[in-house]
């Protein structure tokens, strides 16, 4: 099975992102083949040099720099919101890879279940 | 054909629940069938058993609760979401030390595998944001 996360939400508003990236580890651990994507303000969580321990909660750019562990390979940016907060490639964590809004739709069509889509 | 449904927002800042149930309600009408609703993220609240619907307003917990027996739908409490959120079991309250079990009849407190395990036996998962 293949399964799209999509990260949509602000990393640090709400515990979403965190509880998604949570739902992709478990898709993993079940074998299934998971991709990642952030898309608008979810883009945030890419950034790299994040700490936010400050914050009493978990680093999201520190989760998903794990992802690889868990057999997640790669994490991917919609290249228009990446381009929409000015974030430029080395700004962001390792492993990210852009893609664009037709890339993003293949990605979906692959899938066999996307979680997060519309949140 | 035979779906999962996962609800993502909470009863009252979001459409979620009143849109989850009419589909639920529309899938057993037309003889579909639902192995599991998962309950995610805020949504969680609405297997609170301290919540008190008033009285021309729609109750989510019982609309649920009844739908459940109806058609023998699991509601299945993401565990994680839900014990951060006050959501707790008879089990959960005692393991944390609380004074009182928080979940309502009708609903389980499951681990995120539960989502994976359903859709796997499903045919279409259908997911309502927040």
């Amino acid at each position: 099975m293949k399964l799209l996360i999509v990260l949509s939400k602000p990393p640090y508003t709400g515990s979403h992102t965190i509880e998604l990236i949570e739902a992709a580890l478990v898709g993993a651990v079940f074998d299934w083949q998971v991709d990642v994507l952030a898309r608008d303000a979810g883009v945030w969580g890419l950034v790299k040099n994040q700490d936010a321990s400050s914050l009493g909660v978990r680093t999201v750019g520190k989760v998903l720099s794990a992802l690889p562990a868990y057999d997640i390979d790669a994490v991917h940016a919609c290249a228009v919101s990446l381009s929409h907060f000015e974030l430029a490639p080395d700004a962001l964590i390792e492993g990210v890879q852009s893609v664009s809004v037709d890339e993003q739709a293949a990605m979906i069509a692959r899938a066999d279940v996307v979680i997060g889509a519309s949140a | 054909m035979k779906f999962t449904l996962a609800v993502h927002g909470a009863p009252y800042a979001s459409s979620a629940h009143q849109h989850a149930l009419k589909f639920a309600r529309a899938c057993g009408a037309a003889g579909h069938g639902i192995n599991r609703v998962f309950f995610y993220h805020e949504a969680v609240d609405v297997a609170l058993n301290t919540r008190v619907a008033p009285q021309d307003e729609i109750d989510f917990t019982a609309e649920w609760q009844a739908l459940a027996r109806e058609y023998d739908i699991e509601l299945a409490v993401c565990i994680a979401n839900g014990i951060k959120r006050g959501v707790l079991s008879g089990s959960e309250a005692e393991r944390y030390e609380r004074n009182t079990a928080t979940l309502s009849d009708g609903f389980e407190l499951v681990g995120l595998g539960q989502l994976i395990e359903a859709i796997s036996a499903a045919e279409r998962y259908v997911e309502f944001p927040a």
